[in-house]
């Protein structure tokens, strides 16, 4: 039987999970987009009301399934439900946002299960054009709440900044599977 | 018009050796003590910045006053293993350069005595060294000496470039504001500069590479050479850092963030910089690795480093990476204020305790190969 892994793509509506997929999958991705009714928490035409879905083939059919979940926590149901297949999160945000640190927060008491397996990674979008809270904001945040993820700014259009993103999920999750015996 | 040693010349000796007191007494930047004046005995030891030609040539000067002429030999003297050819002072009639006051060329026993003589004229805006390639504006400024007696080598030696240019001076040029030379890399200096509180805004003149303007409260640098020459020039020792003024905001218009200067410094392998085995560090927080150029042992490295305090010796230990790769990307770290040297343990214990052990091959492998790595 073909291997497959599942990553989460979370955030806050217009963090850029869409975009981030799209630059790294083998496939067009699937996407269930929407118009956006909630202007007050973004101004974005579209949203995501179900999943999007893109994937990575390695050799031998082996896998790399991305789901983007939507951002609006009226679908919690569903991250719950995802989680308990996901090998890791990439978690992102946006830094235009009102209250970033909030959303990352809320995320992260969301995703607890996957934050204690070290399986979390956070990219921050839109830090060319709102600097009101450089990466050492999320860090102090981090520290106050124990937990040691890494924090990258990034460009969700960027392929090459989203492979390390997803690499370097892959290298916190596989280090924590050593650690502990997994096969 | 300003007369002859009017005005800026005995500040700036006083400068100079002010400059040189502070930097030796506050171990932020040392300024060999031989290289202040006249520093023959520098010269002969110093061979690293002398490989294009063992010959010495020799200086002489012309029309200068007593304050010009302590400022040059000043200004020579701490040139000392930074420029092409080695310069020592000598006689008018043995030497192969002359330094002279473009006034004198006025009179007729100065041009008799320059006699055929390369002659490095000192621009007062007398207008008789308007158009000579080997002129220098005056106040007199280390890097202006610097590229003249280049030139003056090159013609010396009949190189194939005799008629370098003069680098085009602004109006707001320092002259010699606060100036040290060392014999290390630029990188080693600039990895010292980092942790010096005096010298916030300096400016970095390379031989034959160009000029690197660092400022370092505003987390900015400027390099007006392509960014391929960077570590070439990192690993330069003929250079002088000058001070720049705290104004100077204009020289930072076109630049980039300082965190990508100082990763490419730390990683640089001529870089010089302290880190005992036993230090405590601690990871603050990541490189930003989507935007900085990096191996995938740097990222495990930080895995290893999370969330607790460990050393140098430790983390090579635990990584069974080379020593030197590990301090190559601890030395990065620090000078871009993702790692804490000399940290304290009882920071840390209360954090999630990291992975312990260095993941390879499984998927990440397999991803890897799959994306062309």
């Amino acid at each position: 039987m073909s291997l497959e892994h599942v990553i989460l793509f979370a955030g806050p509506m217009g963090a850029g999970k869409t975009t981030a997929i799209s630059s790294i999958s083998d496939i067009p991705i699937v996407m269930t987009e929407a118009v956006n009714n909630d202007i007050e928490h973004h101004s974005k035409a579209t949203t995501t009301v179900a999943l999007d879905y893109g994937q990575l083939t390695l050799n031998d059919g082996e896998v790399v399934r991305l789901y983007g979940i939507p951002g609006q926590e009226r679908f919690e149901f569903m991250w719950r439900i995802l989680e308990t297949r996901a090998a890791g999160l990439i978690l992102l945000l946006d830094n235009e946002a009102r209250d970033p640190i909030a959303d990352l927060d809320l995320f992260l008491d969301k995703f607890r299960g996957l934050c204690r397996r070290g399986a979390v990674v956070v990219g921050v979008t839109r830090t060319d054009v709102a600097d009101s809270h450089p990466m050492t904001h999320y860090y102090d945040r981090l520290r106050e709440r124990r937990m040691h993820v890494p924090v990258f700014e990034v460009d969700a259009r960027d392929r090459q900044q989203m492979i390390v993103l997803l690499t370097t999920l892959v290298v916190m999750v596989q280090m924590r599977e050593t650690e502990l015996g997994v096969e | 018009m300003r007369r002859r040693g009017e005005g800026t010349v005995m500040p700036e000796i006083a400068r100079i050796k002010e400059s040189a007191a502070m930097s030796t007494s506050s171990g932020v930047l040392s300024v060999p003590h031989e290289s202040k004046l006249g520093a023959t005995d520098a010269m002969r030891r110093d061979h690293t910045a002398h490989t294009k030609s063992e010959r010495t040539l020799r200086l002489a000067m012309l029309g200068l006053d007593s304050d010009q002429g302590t400022l040059v030999r000043a200004i020579v003297g701490m040139l000392t293993g930074r420029t092409r050819m080695k310069w020592t002072f000598a006689a008018l009639a043995h030497s192969d350069a002359v330094i002279v006051v473009d006034q004198a060329l006025g009179i007729p026993e100065t041009v008799r005595a320059l006699n055929g003589r390369i002659a490095i004229i000192i621009d007062t805006g007398a207008g008789i060294a308007k158009g000579e390639s080997l002129s220098v504006p005056s106040p007199i400024s280390v890097m202006n000496i610097l590229d003249a007696l280049d030139s003056a080598g090159d013609r010396a030696t009949r190189k194939k470039n005799p008629q370098t240019p003069m680098p085009a001076i602004s109006n707001n040029e320092p002259t010699i504001a606060q100036m040290a030379v060392d014999r290390r890399s630029l990188a080693s200096t600039i990895a010292r500069l980092v942790f010096a509180p005096h010298y916030r805004r300096i400016r970095a003149r390379v031989a034959d590479v160009g000029t690197m303007s660092i400022c370092f409260n505003e987390r900015r640098y400027h390099i007006d050479f392509s960014r391929t020459q960077l570590v070439r020039a990192l690993r330069e020792r003929r250079y002088v850092i000058t001070a720049l003024p705290s104004d100077d905001a204009h020289q930072f218009s076109a630049d980039g963030p300082l965190v990508d200067l100082l990763w490419t410094v730390g990683l640089a392998p001529c870089v010089d910089f302290e880190l005992t085995d036993d230090a405590p560090l601690r990871l603050l927080q990541w490189p930003n690795f989507p935007r900085l150029p990096h191996e995938l042992e740097h990222v495990q490295l930080c895995g290893l480093m999370g969330g607790r305090v460990m050393s140098m010796r430790e983390l090579v230990s635990e990584s069974t990476l080379a020593a030197e790769r590990v301090k190559a990307f601890l030395v990065a770290c620090i000078l871009c204020g993702y790692v804490q040297l000399n940290a304290e343990q009882a920071q840390m214990h209360e954090l999630l305790a990291p992975a312990r052990s260095m993941a390879t091959g499984g998927l990440l492998e397999r991803l890897l190969k799959r994306l062309g790595f």
